[in-house]
């Protein structure tokens, strides 16, 4: 029995399961033999990643918080030279 | 032997005879079922791109030490790719787990109310079971190579293969007799 007859066996009741298999077809693309690191670096930075923020952005209010905090993080700084320099 | 193998076994030769050419005509010989099965494992482009040609220097810096008498050089390929690809996945997998902004996202949630396509099925199972269907089904090998490829008992590849369609028929809500179920 050749291989492909051999796989297809344990398929033998399953025709629709099959058929799924069958329709899954991966395209191959063109790519050299020889590795690229500056291109794998590329791929990693251009790669989509989790927001580290993400948790936080979805309680309710944070958002608000999230984007005014540069703006009380600055006046907290500023604050703190202005007392640096009166005392 | 088939007209494949003798053709493989002659490449072989020749590169080990010091033929550079003979090597790149095993690369398009072999990279398209090598990346089909890394792409079907992990459904990720450059990922699946790194491993064939990472696994391709390897094969080139041992040819020396293949032995065709061992197992076929599709196996011996295979083998090094699927440790190279399992290495690579559980050192992301760590580093998931420390710095989880990082890494970059692949996975889908999927709804339970959904039903899945034979891609998301495939990729539902785990790491252990899809490996195996994935060689049998598309690359056709026997149940002896699949258990050298992942570094398995041969019984255990037979009962991996058994539980990997049942899960597969319950991701695709498909019945015991081939049919749809109803929903």
């Amino acid at each position: 029995m050749d291989k492909k007859k051999q796989n297809e066996e344990f398929l033998k009741p399953d025709p629709l399961l099959k058929m799924h298999l069958d329709s899954y077809q991966v395209d191959i693309p063109d790519f050299p033999m020889k590795k690229n690191r500056f291109s794998r670096l590329i791929g990693y930075l251009a790669s989509p990643t989790n927001n580290p923020f993400e948790g936080y952005v979805n309680l309710s209010g944070s958002l608000v918080v999230l984007s005014v905090s540069p703006i009380l993080i600055g006046l907290v700084l500023m604050g703190i030279q202005i007392l640096r320099v009166s005392l | 032997m088939s007209v494949n193998e003798n053709k493989v076994s002659q490449l072989i030769q020749k590169f080990q005879e010091g033929d550079k050419e003979a090597f790149d005509q095993l690369y398009v010989l072999f990279k398209p079922s090598l990346y089909a099965f890394l792409f079907r494992f992990t459904k990720d482009e450059q990922f699946c791109i790194d491993i064939v040609q990472d696994a391709f220097l390897k094969l080139h810096e041992n040819v020396h030490r293949y032995d065709s008498n061992k197992a076929s050089l599709k196996t011996y390929l295979f083998q090094i790719a699927y440790n190279l690809m399992i290495n690579k996945l559980n050192r992301r997998k760590k580093w998931e787990k420390l710095i989880p902004f990082l890494i970059p996202r692949h996975s889908q949630t999927i709804h339970q109310d959904e039903s899945l396509t034979i891609r998301e099925a495939i990729l539902q199972l785990s790491e252990s079971h899809r490996a195996i269907i994935i060689l049998s089904y598309y690359h056709e090998m026997t149940q002896n190579e699949i258990s050298e490829v992942v570094g398995i008992p041969v019984g255990t590849v037979k009962s991996r293969l058994h539980h990997a369609i049942n899960k597969l028929r319950e991701f695709l809500e498909v019945d015991l007799h081939g049919q749809e179920k109803a929903k």
